[in-house]
């Protein structure tokens, strides 16, 4: 197959689905076949049709030829049993000549006009019916009487003309042929030579010729002598107007048969024939513009056949390739119904063994790969918590360290009661930070926990800050992860305000925005560039020296994971005015079950389930 | 299987149903060719023999154009108005072409110009319309009238032997300007060869009875068919030995021929009037853009020496039975 059709299938082929592949390939296939089948068809038919005109034409042509032979041999019968019976056995002077020849005449004339014997000078000897020659008129001048005594053995016909040797009535003139034959003659008991003229009714070829025109409107028949002088054709005065043109020198020249373009009649065909005892041609002319005109509506009818069966063909091959695909595509909308998230798709099963297999096949797979994420979701769970659990066992020792170093300080200085109360909020804040293994609590608590925190860092930083919390009641009751805010407030001690000597402010903010929860704290301390504010969140920020990052990123992964993408921090600082630190969380309110429900489906479904 | 998979199929569907229609239109229109042009002859006594060659003319025409040629039945008209409503009506009968031999010339044009808005016209043997601006659907088919006229002189003084010093002119009718023309081209040349003009009589009831009372002329021309005819009669009762020439087709001229009655004759080519004018409708009718051109008709000299020549008899003779 040439590349280029290969390379025209494929492209097909992936540019398509199956069923198009299908049907398109069946189209042009079917279109091809029945195209060239019609082709070979119609020139077969065409072909066939024409040889089929061109026998019916010699048949016809035949059978023309045969009347006319019947009608010139009966002519030369009379001529002869006039010759024969009549004239040559009789004395021409005898009276009872002319009855007899009157007899024939009588018997023959629908075929006649008349007949007459001249002698060898031109001299009328008698006619039948009676006539007077016609004064001036010399009938040895006339090419029948010549040819006649010329060829004294032969008959001979003359071309069609008017017959203008005897008398007429106005309007009686006769279109004849003269047959005209030498004859022995006897006047008198005195012998001679003589010329018997049988002139023949034109009419009755011409009318026999004219109904053999009549069936067809292209193609026609005429008929001239053996020199090409035309003696009938059905249009024969526009050949002499010169508004039609016929060769019948060049057709009359060719024995009889079949001709092609034959002289100046190009594209057409000619059949001649020989008529017999005359010479004459008849010949039969099919133009070939007329036998394509008569072709035209067969043309027609196979273009609207060959139309109509191939958008006979197109709508078949629609039906069968849907037919043929209808599986593939119901198997295919299993596995797109798969790919677009459903974990449990209906998969086809049905059609041929072949389509049946692949959709088990793809059952099986589907099972597999359902069983398999069920894994991977509690092994990302498994993996989930531990990274919690590891996160919040980062939170414990860092505090603890500090708070217990504080309370190592105060009763080193002597400060048992502030050692005291300090002791009680660390109970406090422990408390809370257990919080029975719960990880979701109420923002109340958390807040709570941030206020011991603090009290505990004012006693170990002697109050060189201020601390302001101020917390909306609808926020109380809804749900966080627990110790958020303690790791801020301790980055807001160490980096912001622990070194500005009373004049340092830590402002604590939970409020409801946008339908979600924020926390913001907020200190007035050194700042950070914000570059550097932007990197606190990446992973990076673990590699940071003084380590401030650290918390801040626990607490943004903690929250990230539970709530989801679209919550967390936002860290917004300035060098030298201060830092801000926003908690976003969704709005959900706290309930026992919220940490279970979490749990079980994404945290961020979760959380929008419960705002909607 | 998605719908934009279909736009392979729909552009060969919608060939394929555009090729079944046309051929479907083309292979009716074909099964159908029953419809047949008609084309509506009106000419004065439609049934006289002088039209022998026109209706064969015609007749030709209608079997090679697969025309219809009504030949409207007429007898003899009072003016060229009742010929022209005559075409009026055969038009509204569904004429789609209309030939007229106008009966006279004078507001032919006015009055065929609404008629030729709506149907082709062909006017024959005169030149009455020489201005055929009405969107090509008015021609003329006619000979040269004046050279006609001239020829008719010039056979007659060849045929007479001897330089004739009067003629008499039958002129026929003078309302046509075809018949004005000959006139014209005869009286020119008649001067031009000193022959004198002695009367002029135009077309009339009893021209027999006319041509008794008036000085006998050494020839008599003749310049329609009626009017040759009318001094044949006269020639053959009044035994008359003036040489008598003129313009006819009629079937009857050959008798008048042969028998010397008339010296010769000059027949136009009215086979080729009726066929040309017919085939030319026939061409237009079937495709708008041929124009109706005007037809120059040839004329054949006939005397009682060439009247059995092969290519005169057809003309004389047109009719094998």
């Amino acid at each position: 197959m040439d590349k280029r059709i290969i390379r025209l299938r494929d492209r097909l082929y992936e540019a398509a689905g199956i069923q198009t592949a299908i049907a398109v390939s069946f189209t042009l296939i079917f279109s091809l076949v029945i195209v060239l089948l019609s082709l070979v068809l119609y020139s077969q038919f065409s072909a066939r049709s024409r040889g089929m005109n061109i026998d019916s034409t010699e048949r016809f042509l035949n059978q023309t030829r045969t009347s006319l032979e019947d009608y010139l041999r009966s002519m030369r019968r009379f001529s002869d049993a006039m010759y024969y019976t009549s004239i040559k056995n009789s004395d021409l002077d005898e009276s009872g000549l002319y009855s007899e020849l009157n007899l024939m005449y009588e018997a023959n004339k629908d075929d006649l006009i008349s007949f007459a014997i001249f002698s060898d000078d031109g001299t009328l000897i008698s006619a039948v019916p009676v006539s007077v020659r016609k004064e001036g008129a010399d009938p040895s001048s006339q090419e029948w009487f010549q040819a006649a005594m010329e060829e004294v053995e032969n008959l001979h016909f003359s071309v069609p003309h008017v017959q203008n040797l005897f008398e007429e009535t106005a309007g009686q003139y006769h279109w004849v042929i003269s047959l005209s034959r030498s004859i022995q003659l006897t006047r008198g008991g005195v012998p001679g030579m003589g010329v018997l003229l049988v002139d023949m009714n034109f009419s009755r070829i011409a009318q026999m010729l004219a109904r053999a025109n009549e069936d067809s409107s292209y193609q026609y028949i005429y008929l001239c002598d053996r020199d090409g002088s035309i003696i009938y054709h059905p249009r024969q005065r526009l050949i002499e107007e010169g508004l039609f043109r016929e060769d019948a020198l060049a057709a009359a020249s060719r024995p009889d048969g079949t001709y092609e373009n034959i002289g100046s009649g190009q594209g057409q065909i000619t059949v001649v024939k020989t008529v017999s005892y005359t010479g004459w041609k008849l010949i039969s002319v099919i133009p070939e513009a007329g036998w394509q005109l008569g072709m035209g509506r067969f043309r027609y009818l196979v273009i609207l056949l060959i139309s109509l069966t191939l958008i006979g063909v197109i709508g078949i091959t629609q039906l069968v390739s849907r037919q043929i695909s209808r599986p593939l595509l119901q198997l295919n909308e299993s596995v797109r119904d798969l790919e677009s998230g459903n974990l449990y798709p209906e998969i086809y099963i049905g059609g041929s063994r072949e389509v049946r297999h692949l959709g088990q096949t793809v059952e099986a797979s589907v099972r597999r790969i359902r069983a398999l994420m069920q894994d991977l979701v509690v092994q990302q769970e498994l993996k989930r918590q531990s990274e919690l659990d590891a996160l919040q066992s980062q939170i414990n020792p860092h505090f603890l360290y500090n708070t217990l170093d504080s309370v190592v300080w105060m009763i080193e200085g002597g400060h048992d009661q502030e050692a005291v109360r300090m002791i009680g909020d660390l109970a406090s804040l422990l408390r809370i930070s257990i919080s029975q293994g719960r990880t979701i609590i109420p923002v109340a608590d958390e807040i709570r926990h941030a206020r011991a925190y603090m009290e505990i860092q004012k006693i170990r930083y002697r109050n060189t800050f201020e601390v302001d919390f101020e917390v909306s009641p609808e926020v109380e009751s809804m749900a966080t992860v627990k110790l958020i805010i303690q790791p801020i407030l301790e980055n807001a001690i160490y980096y912001g305000v622990r070194e500005m000597d009373g004049e340092g402010e830590i402002r604590v903010r939970a409020y409801l925005e946008g339908g979600d929860v924020w926390i913001d704290v907020e200190d007035n301390g050194i700042g950070i560039p914000e570059d550097q504010a932007k990197r606190l969140l990446t992973e990076r920020s673990r590699e940071l020296v003084h380590g401030n990052g650290v918390g801040l990123l626990n607490v943004h992964s903690r929250i990230r994971l539970r709530f989801g993408q679209d919550y967390g921090l936002v860290i917004e600082s300035e060098p030298d005015e201060g830092t801000r630190v926003r908690i976003h969380l969704p709005a959900i309110p706290y309930r026992e079950t919220l940490e279970a429900e979490l749990s079980s489906g994404a945290g961020k479904e979760g959380a929008d389930g419960e705002q909607g | 299987m998605e719908n934009r998979d279909n736009i392979y199929l729909i552009p060969l569907a919608v060939i394929l149903i555009l090729l079944a229609v046309w051929s479907a239109t083309e292979f009716f229109e074909l099964t159908q060719s029953d419809h047949r042009p008609v084309i509506a002859v009106l000419v004065e006594d439609s049934e006289s023999g002088r039209w022998t060659q026109l209706r064969l003319g015609l007749e030709q025409a209608q079997q090679d154009y697969n025309l219809r040629i009504r030949f409207v039945q007429t007898g003899r008209y009072e003016s060229v108005e009742d010929q022209l409503v005559q075409a009026g009506a055969a038009a509204k009968e569904g004429a789609d072409g209309i030939f007229l031999i106008p009966v006279g010339s004078e507001g032919t044009q006015e009055g065929l110009s609404d008629l030729a808005f709506s149907r082709m016209v062909v006017l024959g043997e005169t030149d009455a319309v020489k201005d055929t601006s009405e969107g090509n659907r008015i021609a003329v088919a006619c000979p040269d009238n004046r050279a006609m006229g001239a020829d008719l002189v010039r056979m007659a003084l060849r045929e007479e032997g001897k330089t004739p010093r009067t003629a008499g002119i039958l002129s026929g009718n003078q309302d046509q300007a075809g018949l004005r023309d000959r006139l014209e081209g005869a009286r020119d040349f008649l001067e031009a060869q000193g022959v004198s003009v002695i009367w002029d009589r135009p077309r009339s009831g009893s021209l027999a009875d006319e041509l008794n009372g008036l000085e006998e002329p050494d020839m008599i021309l003749a310049l329609e068919d009626e009017a040759l005819l009318a001094a044949a009669d006269w020639k053959q009762a009044a035994g008359a030995g003036t040489g008598l020439y003129g313009i006819g087709c009629s079937n009857t001229l050959a008798w008048l021929l042969d028998r010397g009655i008339i010296g010769g004759v000059i027949v136009p080519d009215e086979f080729g009037m009726g066929y040309r004018s017919a085939a030319m409708i026939a061409d237009r009718l079937e495709i708008r853009s041929v124009p109706l051109q005007d037809i120059t008709l040839s004329y054949t000299e006939v005397t009682p020496a060439n009247m059995y020549e092969e290519s005169i008899e057809r003309l004389l003779f047109p009719e094998i039975e």
